[in-house]
């Protein structure tokens, strides 16, 4: 049986990575991920997780390193937040084209400038197009279960992708929570050792991310799209067999109080929990709000939202990152692009907010519902920069 | 509008040549858009450009696969790449040819006209260097009649600056040196207005070989670099080995950048036709003065 602790989120997670066995971890330290990997050195170090831990000098080689590691058939994982990310940027494209299969957190920290290290999604969002199987993780529980999931995912036959973890920066990877940890038992029932087919392999000499012109450019490009939208259903599969095993289940989006809602927030992470409570201030004053939070955010699970909202009709965005010159923010862009085909149409507001740790508080959501409700309409402009408090 | 594909190799100029012409017409008042064949190209490989020359706008953004007109700067090209290939019946081939070597094409003038020139020594004469591509454009004006010779001054001036003059110089000779033969077969000197055929692009562009490419497009087969023939890259003469002269001392066989060079069964150092780019390092480095680069017979 798993032991419920109280322990900080980054190191439940970086458990979770030693529950795993990985093999290789290749990582830089940037806060706020710094706890994750530096509590996975103590790990190797102290002989608990026979993993070999590469020490880089940059994220850019970290992320190198584990191609290298995935295509050799370890099971690998990396950490990384910020700045950290963005200068992986172009080898993320490799990782998931090359169909490496491997596993990173991020604790979603801002962009500079100005240089800021707290929580929002400007890391995340502009790494939407990279082709991983992205997750996010609402509390310690998510981050300690779906760290589990992704290795068994990734690893899938039928997906063999790079998965990845959002963690809200301080508010979720510094927090001490309760978290039931699995057990070493539990994790080897749930997780079989990694038998990757190494790729890189002296015995069958092969040619990895070789060059491809304009006539097999496509062909790559549609295998990894089909193998992305087909990690779904393997996702499912893994949601259902951890549920059975562990009792705590798991969707691509989670919803809450949307019965006879006249309005639904919409959230990614961490403070989905504050909106989940704004959502229960609001009902005690007749407000018949509800929320739906998303877990799943590539691939993007539009037949469940569309479902899940209906027949909903006023929708609040929160988007934790702004996206200078468009219209909406990345989230809200996403949720109305899956309504443009519906034939219900209902009045979607995008409200950015939460900037560079800027306070999210259960005021900002009741003032998200209450402009949302006051009639806004379609014509009024679509981003509501900054929700202040009252 | 006229369209004319340029073929030569890296290296050769036929890029600017493209450009030069293009310069040139704009200047005379016409439209004109020249463009290389985008690609990893390098020197020696062959490589190809596009030119459109137009009395009004172009609206076209792509490559030409039935020219009116081919230019071609090498004729040991027609060995490795079908030059000719979409070239409209009774279209224009304008060769650089040495006029001993002149009759081996006249098979091509059955279906079309050829402009034949010796525009490598038009170049060794006025520029002192084989560098054809503005002779070539030389005779492509005596060919065409498509722009004046004197609006060539001043592209030639801002691309060449003080070898400008030399540059028109070497137009100038092709110009007056290059001969015109009429197609001699029953081919109609100007074939009607090509139709597009759509049928069969849809199936082409499918995405039909996509569920059986290998994991991330890796390449499965080992060593199949093999097939890449860099033999097809020589341009400046292959290597002669005098064996009287050589001491097997291997030094050649340790330059040569394409390991290019093995023993035969007498012991004697030869190269591989296939892979020797021709770039004379071996040559450079025996220190018997064995190996000679000496010119290649074509056609
Ligand atoms: S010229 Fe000589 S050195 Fe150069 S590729 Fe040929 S054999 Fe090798
Ligand atoms: S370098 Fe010259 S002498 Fe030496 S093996 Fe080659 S050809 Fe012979």
């Amino acid at each position: 049986m798993g032991l419920r602790t109280g322990i900080e989120v980054s190191l439940a997670l970086a458990e979770a990575v030693g529950l795993s066995r990985a093999d290789v971890i290749a990582a830089y330290p940037i806060t706020p991920q710094t706890h994750i990997v530096e509590h996975l050195a103590e790990m190797v170090a102290e002989g608990r997780l026979d993993a070999e831990y590469v020490a880089v000098e940059s994220e850019h080689s970290a992320i190198s390193a584990c191609l290298g590691s995935a295509a050799a058939g370890a099971r690998t994982f990396t950490a990384t937040a910020s700045q950290g990310l963005a200068f992986m940027h172009e080898i993320l494209f490799i990782a998931s084209s090359m169909r490496l299969p491997l596993v990173m957190a991020v604790a979603n920290r801002t962009l500079s400038s100005p240089i800021n290290i707290l929580a929002d999604h400007s890391d995340i969002m502009p790494e939407r197009d990279i082709g991983w199987v992205q997750l996010f993780a609402e509390n310690g529980q998510e981050a300690h279960d779906l760290t589990l999931q992704a290795f068994k995912l990734a690893e899938d036959s039928q997906v063999l992708l790079p998965v990845l973890i959002s963690l809200d920066g301080f508010f979720l990877s510094h927090m001490i929570e309760p978290v039931t940890l699995i057990s070493q038992e539990e994790a080897d029932a749930f997780l079989s050792p990694c038998t990757l087919k190494p790729r890189l392999d002296p015995a069958e000499p092969r040619t990895l991310g070789a060059l491809g012109g304009p006539e097999v450019y496509t062909e790559v490009k549609q295998q990894q799209n089909e193998a992305l939208c087909g990690a779904v259903p393997v996702l499912e599969k893994i949601w259902n067999e951890f549920s059975g095993q562990f009792g705590r289940s798991y969707r691509s989006l989670e919803t809450y109080r949307l019965d006879n809602a006249e309005i639904a927030l919409i959230t990614m992470g961490a403070v989905s929990e504050t909106a989940r409570s704004s959502v229960d201030q609001l009902r005690e004053r007749g407000i018949r709000a509800g929320l739906v939070r998303i877990r799943l955010w590539r691939p993007f699970p539009v037949r469940e939202l569309l479902s899940s909202l209906d027949p909903i009709p006023c929708i609040a965005v929160l988007d934790r990152m702004l996206s200078p010159g468009s219209v909406n923010g990345p989230v809200a862009l996403e949720v109305k692009s899956a309504f443009y085909q519906h034939s219900r149409q209902p009045r979607i507001n995008c409200f950015v907010a939460g900037l560079g740790g800027r306070e999210l508080s259960r005021r900002t959501f009741i003032e998200m519902v209450n402009r949302s409700l006051a009639g806004e309409s379609h014509d009024t402009p679509s981003i509501h920069l900054d929700v202040r408090h009252a | 509008m006229i369209e004319i594909r340029f073929h030569g190799r890296g290296g050769q100029g036929s890029v600017t040549a493209a450009e030069l012409v293009a310069q040139a017409a704009i200047n005379e008042g016409k439209y004109a858009q020249a463009f290389p064949s985008f690609g990893p190209e390098r020197r020696g490989a062959p490589v190809s450009a596009f030119l459109r020359v137009s009395d009004s706008q172009i609206f076209l953004r792509e490559k030409i696969e039935a020219p009116d007109v081919i230019v071609v700067l090498d004729a040991s090209l027609i060995e490795l790449v079908d030059v000719f290939s979409g070239l409209k019946a009774g279209g224009s081939a304008v060769m650089n040819c040495p006029p001993h070597k002149r009759k081996s094409l006249m098979p091509w003038n059955e279906s079309y006209r050829l402009v034949t020139v010796d525009a490598t020594q038009a170049a060794m004469n006025n520029i002192g260097l084989p560098i054809a591509n503005t002779a070539m454009i030389g005779a492509l004006l005596k060919g065409m009649g498509l722009i004046k010779l004197d609006s060539f001054q001043m592209p030639l001036q801002t691309r060449f600056g003080r070898l400008a003059e030399k540059n028109f110089q070497s137009m100038t000779q092709a110009f007056h040196d290059a001969q015109i033969a009429e197609p001699s077969g029953e081919a109609p000197l100007s074939s009607p207005a090509q139709e597009l055929d759509f049928s069969g692009i849809i199936e082409k562009e499918a995405l039909m070989a996509w569920k059986s490419l290998a994991l991330g497009g890796d390449i499965l087969e080992p060593g199949n670099s093999a097939r890449f023939l860099t033999g097809t890259w020589r341009m400046t003469g292959k290597p002669v080995f005098h064996s009287d002269a050589c001491t097997k001392c291997g030094l050649c066989r340790l330059f040569c950048p394409e390991d290019a060079i093995f023993r035969d069964a007498d012991e004697q150092f030869i190269y591989n036709e296939d892979y020797c780019k021709g770039c004379g390092q071996c040559a450079r480095e025996c220190p018997k003065g064995a190996i000679t680069m000496e010119e290649e017979a074509w056609v």
